[in-house]
């Protein structure tokens, strides 16, 4: 569905370029490295832009659409499914499949309620359910999807209950704290509904519903004192910070550096993505066909063997 | 308040929309000065580049045409400063030989000094008063002129300009129109360092109007990608005059206060890295340049409250405010709060042990003779005899074993073991002030609110316990050279016109 600002008009010239940037790099070969460096005037807002866009054009794939059968599961596993109104997921821990008590056509799955306790048992029919094996830490009580399911309906019909119980480490989000802000800000809209890029997003550790236990995004601080290898199919370096401290710890095929001019070390790190770029042998590519940059920014690409 | 995108948006329509206009201000006296700098520049360079005479001659000169080509305040006004200019200049000039080229030059230039003081009238104010508006931003080069400039303006214009210098651009929000006062080269211009034109690659505001005199041929603003088509070409209407390397070792005002403070290096006291940070309020500093050292800065938590923040001193940036003890009289924080946590009654023991330490090197003669006796005689281990004596901060060998012997030597023996007791207690009190010192930072900040903080022209006091008055300072400048000190010099907030 079409994204807007919060006060319903479309998206400017370089945030929709943005967004359709992030439909192309879905498209982009994983067996390669890629790598995009964008310049401009202000930074604010673009790669979480980039990042609805690479998202939405990978929502279609059967992997956003997947329902994991029960027959994946095993006694004691940790498990999340949705209530019987799709407004909320409780937790539990996985016993078996058994036949439906009442009806002998329908086949259940027997569970411990983790807010109940061990002893207690129920069983339900499962064809309305949505399923997760869930790593997180335990909760107690139904917690709602998402505390913006209305944007996230409004953004993607069908699929809005899917991706909100479903987790993956799509995009890594790589900054500083304006980053952050940039992807809580609710100023975009859809259908009349407003939310957050986070919203759509999904960003682990980010806020949701004060835990975030599905989650399609990572984010990372640049300042964290203890650096993660991270690895994931899309990471976006927002800033020179960002680059300068998490480069040699995340591990992506495609990779976008969005520099703010203004930014002092921005001249600096764009001469260490030129080593980068020598060291690896990449060869330049353009922008794809039918996608101008606006005035203002500054565009280079390269490709290398991974 | 304005959307992430919105901002965004603005940013991209100033910079493709950004119109720049050139000014120049017609006083020849202030060109002829600086073709004269020049050749003298090349007349110290051919003698050997004499280090006297670039602080007698070359430095003043290029101080004072920089206030001249880049600041509207009357020739004859205090800040210009023309008079004791010319005087010191003359004075240092006679020393010179009666045909020394440096002496003629530094005469020519002192008449044409002399000329400009008697003229009075600055011709960038009148170019000031008809480009201002309530919208305008005023830049300038220096930071130490910022408070003077506001206040001139504030009292010789319709309007109240907000002024900045142009390091602090990468802050500023987006403005209709923006003054430069000074050309783009000199205002582009960053010593040891490529020249940082960002304020014109990706300007500010839509219209960007320059006062200035011709100097310095910057003309071409490449974007960060070779052959991107976001670069620019300024196209000036009349020639500039000078090369943008002839501004090369232009000290600043800041630099001329730093510049007072000179290394030292003696037998007694003890001295450490230090970097020069000039302060609001005419102030400055030298803060601890040490690998690990830390200043306390204050900023805004996440919940926009105001707090206090540990920070590495090597990354302290102009625009940030700094928390210091005003004065070299004021005491040292962790002792008064150490103190105040119940130290003081030990403190006795502290002089008595140093007190002796002194005395003993002083009848010996020196730190290393006393140092060979303690090591030969008395077998102490590890020594760091300067320190123990002459550092406040040191309250007494790690070792008591050393502690003994060195006690033995002085003719404490019978007291060593009272002594040794008493030292620890103030170490241990040390330690939890230095715990105890944040914490009570905090809460004296949190006695401020934001709007004081930005009402506050860059000075403010905050009382702590046991302690007194706090000044927090806003940074205007922040070198990145740095000097050995004595540790009596570091970390202390002083007047500029100390030392003068």
């Amino acid at each position: 569905m079409k994204l807007n600002t919060s006060s319903g008009n479309g998206l400017p010239e370089w945030a929709e370029f943005f967004r359709v940037f992030g439909l192309y790099l879905s498209t982009e070969s994983q067996n390669n490295d890629s790598w995009h460096v964008f310049t401009m005037p202000n930074s604010r807002m673009a790669s979480a832009l980039l990042g609805i866009g690479y998202l939405s054009a990978r929502f279609s794939e059967p992997e956003f659409q997947k329902r994991e059968s029960l027959d994946t599961f095993s006694k004691g596993d940790q498990i999340t499914w949705l209530t019987h109104d799709r407004k909320s997921i409780r937790h539990g821990y996985f016993e078996s499949i058994e036949l439906s008590s009442t009806d002998p056509t329908k086949i259940c799955f027997k569970y411990v309620d983790s807010e109940r306790g061990p002893v207690t048992r129920q069983e339900f029919a499962f064809d309305v359910y949505r399923f997760s094996k869930y790593s997180g830490a335990e909760f107690k009580r139904p917690r709602p999807l998402s505390s913006n399911m209305d944007f996230l309906d409004a953004f993607a019909p069908e699929l809005s209950i899917d991706l909100a119980t479903k987790s993956s480490s799509e995009i890594c989000f790589i900054g500083d704290m304006e980053t952050r802000l940039d992807l809580l800000s609710n100023e975009l809209s859809c259908s009349g509904r407003i939310g957050s890029p986070d919203d759509i997003l999904r960003v682990q550790e980010l806020d949701d519903v004060g835990e975030s236990p599905h989650f399609l995004s990572l984010y990372a601080n640049p300042a964290a004192r203890t650096l993660n290898d991270i690895s994931t199919k899309l990471a976006i370096y927002d800033g020179s910070a960002a680059v300068r401290k998490q480069l040699n710890y995340v591990d992506s095929p495609i990779s976008v550096v969005v520099l703010d001019r203004w930014d002092h070390n921005s001249r600096e790190v764009f001469a260490t993505l030129k080593n980068v770029q020598m060291r690896s042998r990449g060869s330049e590519k353009k922008l794809p066909t039918g996608l101008s940059l606006p005035a203002g920014m500054e565009y280079i690409s390269w490709e290398s063997s991974r | 308040m304005t959307s992430r995108i919105s901002h965004t948006t603005r940013a991209f329509e100033v910079r493709n929309e950004a119109q720049f206009s050139f000014e120049y201000v017609g006083e020849q006296r202030i060109i002829t000065i600086r073709e004269l700098w020049q050749q003298l520049r090349s007349e110290i360079k051919i003698g050997g580049g004499i280090e006297e005479y670039k602080t007698l001659f070359q430095y003043p000169i290029s101080r004072v045409q920089g206030r001249l080509s880049a600041l509207p305040f009357r020739f004859d006004s205090v800040e210009c400063d023309l008079d004791q200019t010319i005087n010191q200049l003359l004075w240092n000039s006679k020393s010179l030989d009666v045909d020394s080229p440096i002496k003629k030059i530094v005469v020519d230039i002192c008449k044409l000094l002399f000329e400009l003081l008697r003229i009075g009238d600055n011709p960038i104010l009148p170019a000031i008063i008809n480009s201002l508006d309530s919208e305008t931003l005023v830049v300038i080069k220096d930071s130490y002129w910022k408070t003077d400039l506001q206040k001139f303006l504030k009292e010789n214009t319709a309007f109240e300009p907000q002024v900045i210098n142009v390091n602090r651009l990468a802050d500023a929000s987006d403005h209709k129109k923006i003054i430069y006062l000074g050309s783009p080269a000199l205002l582009a211009y960053r010593p040891f360092s490529e020249p940082d034109r960002r304020f014109l690659l990706d300007p500010k505001a839509s219209i960007n109007h320059f006062i200035m005199y011709p100097l310095g041929d910057l003309k071409n603003i490449p974007g960060i990608i070779d052959g991107s088509g976001v670069g620019r070409i300024l196209n000036y209407s009349t020639p500039v005059v000078f090369k943008i390397e002839d501004f090369d070792q232009e000290p600043t005002e800041w630099s001329a206060i730093s510049s007072r403070q000179s290394s030292t290096k003696s037998d007694t006291e003890i001295s450490e890295p230090a970097r020069f940070v000039g302060l609001a309020g005419g102030n400055h500093i030298w803060i601890s340049a040490k690998p690990d050292s830390r200043c306390r800065v204050l900023s805004l938590s996440r919940s926009g409250e105001l707090e206090i923040e540990a920070r590495q001193t090597s990354e302290l940036r102009e625009g940030e405010m700094i928390v210091e003890r005003i004065g070299k009289s004021s005491p040292n924080l962790i002792d008064s709060v150490a103190d105040g946590l119940g130290a003081k009654k030990f403190r006795t023991s502290q002089a008595i042990w140093k007190n002796a330490l002194q005395k003993r090197i002083s009848e010996v003669g020196n730190v290393r003779a006393v140092e060979r006796i303690l090591e030969s005689d008395f077998k102490v281990e590890v020594l760091n005899l300067r320190h123990w004596a002459f550092d406040p901060r040191s309250i007494s060998p790690a070792s008591q074993n050393d502690f003994v012997k060195t006690c033995d030597y002085l003719g404490l023996k019978e007291s060593a073991s009272k002594l040794w007791k008493e030292l620890s207690e103030i170490r241990s009190l040390h330690l939890k002030a230095g715990n105890e010192i944040l914490l009570r930072l905090q809460k004296a900040v949190l006695k401020l609110s934001i709007d004081q903080v930005r009402e506050s022209d860059g000075m403010l006091l905050i009382e702590v316990k046991d302690y007194g008055s706090l000044g927090i300072f806003r940074v205007e400048y922040c070198s990145d050279e740095q000097l050995n000190l004595p540790i009596s010099e570091i970390d202390v907030v002083t007047s500029n016109s100390e030392g003068i």
